[in-house]
């Protein structure tokens, strides 16, 4: 089509002016990209965390145990659940806990905990623990040993291969002292779970609490998984058990993770509505200048449609170009970043308080990038036509006199 | 000068829809930043305040040992006497005491590990206004052996007032600790963690039975405003060291919760990075503005020259048509924020639904709160200056190397 050619010659006719739009584009477009990709690295690391530090991506428990903790809110048939779980497809790993609230004692100090009792083997295959320990080993099979987080250990006084006592309540109601052996020391990502978890064999926790089995499975789901998945975990539950997905243990975590929609919302319209002031003030300019010009080709006949769309479609194409060159740029930079990581180690304390590691990966969704250049072209869109507005609103006999 | 002024003035109505649309463009930046900067401030400060009247306090003195390990053995001495002179400062609004310890909480069969706060109670009501989150009950009287739990902690161990509860575990110095307690209220504290966990009890009470003497963990001082933390706590230094005659340490909320401040940090870096990049991309306009307008005047600014002008008049032409184009957007901005600014900071906008279920399991009130603060507002017409010198760099460059010869003949 010729109008387009036309427009594309007009738009390189001030390459300082259109350049100029053009990288406030590109400028605003790979910033926007990285600001998003770092928010979301962000929040997908949270959730990474606390899907693979304690929660799984699905749990099982007695409705009684939800509502209030009570030793005795066991899982009633816990073999034949391992046995239902084995034989589901999507279930790529689980681990039985035992969980009792209790304190870690020592001479120095004592701390509210609660102390998990695990199976070892399964416990490691479903959560990753063993990749945060600073110091000596993860839980085996030698009985009183202790699993806990440098942080404790250190409000403790303790090192490792000290003394542990931990005290909390029997199936009897009896205040019971267990003594352990610090055989391992780790430091995760999460500030919130390193203070209030100690770890032991649940073959040891149920010897000294008088309460065998377990009040919670925690369920790694294959990433291939059918998407009825929880459905079908759900249906195997007894009336009184109940299985829920990470998202409904912690609601908290889920709609932070959903509120990234909200704030890539409100950065792709604060960066859009600059920008649109941009290409509206550019497109102004050039229509000034060329009035005279636009007066010539309505009196030799061209139709003012024609005029308007000419006019749409320089700004159009500017913004493509912008666009374009912004998505290369930022995606290249979301590339390399993504790749090499970025460090906020000054900001670990706070960051380890929400959950989150201090070296993020930013990366978005590709459907961002079709956003971005959506959005770009109907600003655009909507730019040019002020000034559009502008120029046919002209008489233009009269630019055609002038000189 | 005035003249200059007057000119640059008449220059940038030449085009008066450039000029508008540029400086509102500047003022839309203007608008957006003190918006959400002020928001930012506003709810940091509400963050702070809750987390000074339900946690730490603003400062605190404490044994030097004990924020490593809470353990029961750090103390300090006592002094109520001191804590009233204190009191009676006009830059403190509060002086707290609290001993705490971790102990079991136990009723029937039920237990449960519990954060055990001894505490002035008149003074903490005064100060924190207990009685607004009492959901059953009372306040213990401060001389009785009664306790004030948090309402998940009762919920659990199925306690309502009038009833016993036990609690057990280590006192000063390796006694052993254990008591029955009466059930005096019931309490809904904002942080759903301490609420699963705590209970206050009358400063004496939890003395004896821990076995401290006249003994705690932490003064928790108060002043009226979190900008007078600062002195407060370098006035408290020596003067803790001279009363307690020990070796004591003077902690200040940016210590006692390292992690808010990082978090405070983290999100005003990422809300001004945002900030960046929309006056970076309003700077570009603003760019283009000044530079077209330079351009397009070549041949006039030579006829200047030409007739005798001094080619520094002729910057400063140029240096102040910008100025009225920043001050313009910068005005309107200004005028069109602040009485909304106004209004927010007065009446903070309520939140509802799952935002507000959200800030209440985080323990605080669910509004909105906006700053309203000199040092904000300031800024932003600041920014702009400093955005406007640095896009008058290359239109003041060109008028530097303009060839009058050249540029003459058109």
């Amino acid at each position: 089509m010729k109008l387009w050619r036309l427009a594309w010659r007009n738009l390189w006719r001030n390459r300082l002016r259109s350049g100029i739009v053009l990288l406030a584009m590109m400028f605003g477009i790979s910033a926007l990209l990285l600001m998003a990709g770092f928010m979301q690295a962000m929040i997908d690391n949270m959730v990474a965390n606390a899907i693979d530090l304690n929660l799984g991506h699905a749990q099982i428990h007695r409705r009684a145990f939800i509502e209030n903790q009570e030793l005795q809110q066991v899982l009633a048939d816990t073999p034949t659940w391992q046995q239902r779980l084995h034989a589901e497809p999507d279930v790529q790993a689980f681990t039985p806990r035992l969980l009792v609230d209790g304190m870690a004692n020592s001479a120095a100090s004592n701390q509210g905990v609660q102390i998990v009792g695990i199976h070892p083997q399964q416990e490691q295959s479903v959560t990753r623990i063993q990749d945060y320990l600073v110091a000596g080993a993860y839980l085996s099979a030698t009985p009183g040993a202790a699993l806990l987080s440098a942080r404790l250990v250190d409000k403790l006084k303790l090192r490792l291969g000290s003394k542990l006592v931990l005290t909390f309540a029997d199936r009897s109601g009896q205040v019971t002292g267990a003594a352990f052996r610090i055989s391992g020391v780790f430091r995760t990502p999460s500030s919130a779970f390193d203070d209030s978890r100690v770890f032991v064999r649940q073959a040891d926790l149920a010897r000294f609490s008088g309460q065998n089995g377990a009040h919670e499975i925690a369920i790694r789901i294959r990433a291939d998984a059918n998407a009825d998945w929880l459905a079908r975990l759900q249906s195997l539950a007894a009336a009184d058990e109940q299985v829920r997905a990470w998202g409904e243990i912690q609601p908290l975590l889920a709609s932070s993770a959903e509120s990234i929609q909200v704030s890539n919302a409100l950065l792709l319209s604060i960066v859009m509505l600059a920008l649109g002031f941009g290409i509206t003030n550019v497109m102004l300019m050039a229509v000034f200048e060329r009035s005279r010009e636009f007066a010539v080709m309505l009196a030799v006949g061209m139709r003012r449609a024609r005029l308007l769309m000419l006019i749409l479609l320089e700004s159009l194409l500017l913004a493509a170009v912008g666009a374009g060159g912004g998505l290369l740029l930022g995606g290249l930079l979301l590339a390399l970043l993504g790749h090499s990581g970025i460090s906020l180690a000054m900001f670990a304390q706070g960051l380890a308080g929400f959950g989150v590691s201090s070296t993020l990966y930013p990366h978005v969704e590709p459907r961002l990038f079709a956003e971005v250049a959506l959005l770009m072209l109907f600003t655009a869109l909507l730019s040019g036509l002020y000034p559009a507005r502008y120029l046919l609103r002209q008489n233009l006999a009269e630019r055609l006199a002038a000189r | 000068m005035r003249q200059l002024w007057r000119l640059a003035w008449r220059n940038i109505w030449r085009n008066p829809r450039r000029t508008l649309l540029t400086a509102a463009s500047v003022a839309l930046a203007v608008m957006i930043a003190l918006l959400m900067r002020s928001m930012q401030e506003g709810s940091y400060a509400h963050m702070l305040a809750n987390s000074a009247r339900f946690f730490s306090g603003y400062v605190q003195i404490q044994h030097p040992e004990f924020w490593d390990n809470k353990s029961i053995n750090q103390l300090l001495p006592w002094r109520p006497e001191w804590a009233q002179a204190l009191r009676e400062q006009d830059t403190i609004q509060a002086v707290l005491p609290r001993l705490e310890t971790f102990m079991l909480a136990a009723s029937g069969d039920k237990t449960r590990g519990a954060a055990v706060f001894g505490i002035d109670m008149a003074a903490e009501n005064a100060y924190a206004d207990l009685r607004a989150l009492l959901r059953d009950g009372d306040l213990p009287p401060a001389h009785s052996r009664s306790a004030l739990l948090g309402s998940r902690l009762a919920h659990y161990l199925r306690l309502q007032p009038g009833d016993e509860l036990i609690l057990y575990g280590q006192g000063y110095h390796g006694n052993t600790a254990a008591e029955r307690v009466k059930v005096a209220g019931v309490l809904k504290h904002p942080s759903p963690q301490l609420d699963a966990r705590l209970v206050y009890l009358p400063l004496r009470f939890a003395q004896d039975m821990l076995v401290t003497g006249p003994q705690v963990s932490a003064y928790l001082i108060n002043p009226p405003y979190p900008a007078q933390v600062e002195p407060l706590a370098a006035r408290l230094r020596p003067l803790a060291a001279q009363t307690f005659n020990l070796p004591t340490v003077v902690k200040t909320w940016q210590e006692l919760t390292p992690e808010l401040v990082q978090q405070i940090v983290l999100d005003r870096v990422s809300g001004q990075l945002l900030l960046a990049v929309l006056y970076g991309i309003v700077g570009f306009g603003l760019f283009a503005t000044v530079t077209l307008m330079t351009l397009e005047r070549q041949r006039e600014l030579a006829i200047l020259l030409a007739n005798g002008m001094n080619r520094w008049r002729v910057q400063t032409l140029l240096l102040l048509e910008g100025l009225w184009i920043g001050l313009l957007g910068c005005a309107l901005g200004l005028a069109l924020m602040l009485p909304v600014l106004a209004y927010l900071h007065r009446h903070p906008i309520p939140l509802s639904g799952e935002i507000k279920q959200m800030m209440e399991e985080l323990g605080l009130e669910p509004v909105l709160p906006f700053a309203f603060q000199a040092d904000l507002i300031c800024h932003q017409p600041l920014v702009v200056l400093l955005l406007l010198l640095l896009c008058l760099q290359y239109p003041l460059w060109r008028v530097r190397r303009l060839k009058l010869a050249e540029a003459l003949q058109g």
